[in-house]
This record gives structure tokens, C-alpha cells and sequence, in this order.
């Protein structure tokens, strides 16, 4: 039994690469391709997982020769728009100008009800606000309505507003990200200053500390301590 | 890129490392088929020490590729050759060649079909 608890550790670790190498996406927005590798790679690696009888390898091999192919297609995707077109066809519009386009919505055999479903989900109840509606490679509808019909920015009403920054994680459950603290040009000196500021006396006892561009900091202590 | 070219060259590699593996299995059983069928000539015309050489020659060829073969094959498989073989050991202290030809056949069988399963052939592939 001992061998199954070993073999499923190098399988997880196996097929968890190949979901890392998948990339940063999530699993409602894979290409076909993607969505494809995921569903056989789970399937592969169960097999030896419970046979003891078949090799290791008889595993591993086709799930990373399944992780090449597909880092391999993904890599020509990248390079060709022709490619890329053919492995995970292109976005359609299927709203234009308030109308629906019938023929896009055949071609992809996407439903007038589903289309009005990922409509409603997309906080839009009224089709005639819809300028474009696009369905993506995903299976996705993306919405642009008409520019009055959309709530109005700062830009639009001609004020100025502050820019914010992108705060980075400085302290995390007591760990203190040297490489963060870095990235921002500040110092473990600035930073025993800013706990010293908020009566902390050590990192450890921080559950969150971050930083933006502006010098803005978010401080959470942890719970029970102090 | 990188990640394009590093999947390639992994691919690349696990095509020449598994039809190396198909060339070995081949360079494993054709010589203990060789064996065993001039064993089972031998058992014909009663030269039973000839035959006890070749078999054990084929018996020892196959145990001592154990530890490769447990890597690449299903265990089962092994499992069945090396009843096989052993079956066909035990006929040899018999001295009866009806027996000897019989387990021989049975043990050549299962060897070419253990062969023949790592081809790249249009039967394996469909």
C-alpha cells in the first residue's frame, strides 16, 4: 500500500506541473486544446495510481508527452495567427449594433437563449444597449454597450482623481518577502519603523502587510497576538 | 518560447528513448527465440544436454533483465513469461519432448507477442 500512497504523490506532483504549465488561466477559460489535456491527464494518472501492475512510466510518459504537445502548440499559437485561428477558431460577433446576427449564432451553434442567459449574467437585461456582443474562443460572451448606456468615468465628467498603486505583499503570515521589499526600494529598517509605528515589535506578528507605488500601506496584525 | 523549444527537445527525447527501448526488447527476446527454437530442435533429436544449455541460456538471459523489464512492461506480462520459462525448466528433468515442446511453444509465444506489442506497427497503432 505503501507504493500507492508513493505513486499517487509523484502523479499529483506530475499532473499539477502540467496544470502550472497550462498557465495562468482558469479552468472556465481554457482553449479547446487545454480543456482536452486536462480531462486526459486526470484519467492517465489514475490508472497506475490503482494497478500496481502497470509501470510507473506507463503513466508518466503519455501524461508528459500530453504537457509537450500541448506547451508545443501553444508555443505555435503564439507565433501564428493562421494556427491559432485553426486550433481555437476566432471570436464571433454576434451582436452588432443592438441586432443579433442569426448566422453567427448558427455557426457556432450558440442559442438565442443561452446567448440571452450570458447576457443577464453580464448585467445586461436590455439587447438594444448592446453595441457589440462577442463570443470569445471560450465559450464566453463579451459585451460592449453603447457608450450612453455605459455609467460615466472620471474622464468622462472631467475630474481628476488620484492614481492608486499596486500594492505588494511585504509581510505575509509573519514572513517577511525580502525580494517585495526590494522591488519597492524600501528597507528592513523602513519597515521595523512602520511596525513600530503601528506598536508591533516583530514581522512575525503581522498577518498582512503590503505596499504600493505611493508609499500606501495595508496593515492587518495577526489575531491573539499583542 | 523557451517553454516551446524545452517541450520539443523533451518530446524528441522520449521518441528516441522509447524506440531504443523497442530496439533493446527486440535484442532481448530475438536471441532467447533463437535459443528456445534450437532447443526445441535439439529436444527432437534427443540431445537434451544441448537442450538444457539453450534453455537455461534463454531462462538467464530473461531473469537478468528483471529490474529494466519491471520498468517498461506490465508486470502481469513478466509475470507470465517467467511462469513460462520456469514451466519449461521443469520439463526438462520430465525428459519427455512432448512436454519440452508443448511449454516451449507456449513460452515463444508469449515472447513473440511481448515483441511484437512494442513494434511500431499499423496493427499496435489501431
Amino acid at each position: 500500500m505503501i507504493t500507492a500512497l508513493i505513486r499517487t504523490i509523484i502523479l499529483y506532483l506530475l499532473i499539477i506541473l502540467g496544470i502550472r504549465l497550462l498557465g495562468k488561466r482558469q479552468i472556465g477559460e481554457l482553449e479547446p486544446s487545454e480543456l482536452v489535456l486536462s480531462l486526459i491527464i486526470a484519467d492517465l494518472a489514475a490508472v497506475p495510481m490503482q494497478d500496481f501492475g502497470i509501470p510507473l512510466l506507463m503513466g508518466i510518459i503519455p501524461i508528459l508527452t500530453l504537457m509537450c504537445l500541448s506547451a508545443i502548440l501553444s508555443g505555435l499559437t503564439v507565433r501564428s495567427i493562421r494556427f491559432r485561428a485553426l486550433l481555437c477558431s476566432r471570436p464571433s460577433i454576434v451582436v452588432k449594433d443592438g441586432k443579433v446576427l442569426p448566422r453567427e449564432l448558427n455557426k457556432n451553434r450558440f442559442t438565442v437563449d443561452e446567448l440571452m442567459e450570458e447576457l443577464r449574467m453580464a448585467g445586461i437585461s436590455d439587447l438594444s444597449t448592446v453595441k457589440y456582443a462577442v463570443l470569445e474562443t471560450t465559450g464566453r460572451i463579451s459585451v460592449l454597450t453603447y457608450a450612453q448606456d455605459r455609467p460615466p468615468t472620471a474622464r468622462d465628467m472631467g475630474m481628476k482623481v488620484q492614481e492608486g498603486g499596486l500594492p505588494i505583499t511585504i509581510i505575509s503570515d509573519g514572513r517577511v518577502i525580502t525580494r517585495n521589499l526590494r522591488t519597492r526600494n524600501l528597507s528592513e529598517k523602513w519597515l521595523a519603523e512602520e511596525l513600530a509605528h503601528r506598536g508591533v515589535k516583530d514581522a512575525r506578528q503581522v498577518f498582512l502587510l503590503t505596499v504600493d507605488e505611493k508609499g500606501k500601506v495595508y496593515f492587518v496584525e495577526k489575531e491573539g497576538v499583542g | 518560447m523557451r517553454q516551446f523549444w524545452v517541450s520539443l527537445v523533451l518530446l524528441l527525447t522520449m521518441v528516441v528513448l522509447l524506440v531504443w527501448n523497442s530496439f533493446w526488447l527486440e535484442d532481448l527476446i530475438t536471441p532467447m527465440e533463437v535459443d528456445l527454437a534450437q532447443g526445441a530442435a535439439a529436444a527432437q533429436m534427443g540431445d537434451w544436454e544441448q537442450v538444457e544449455i539453450l534453455t537455461q541460456r534463454a531462462t538467464e538471459r530473461w531473469k537478468g533483465n528483471q529490474r529494466h523489464l519491471r520498468l517498461v512492461q506490465i508486470h502481469g506480462e513478466i509475470d507470465e513469461v517467467s511462469a513460462l520459462l520456469g514451466e519449461l525448466e521443469g520439463t526438462l528433468s520430465v525428459g519427455e519432448v512432448g512436454e519440452y515442446l508443448a511449454a516451449n511453444r507456449r513460452a515463444g509465444e508469449k515472447l513473440d507477442s511481448l515483441h511484437r506489442t512494442e513494434q511500431i506497427s499499423l496493427e499496435n497503432l489501431f
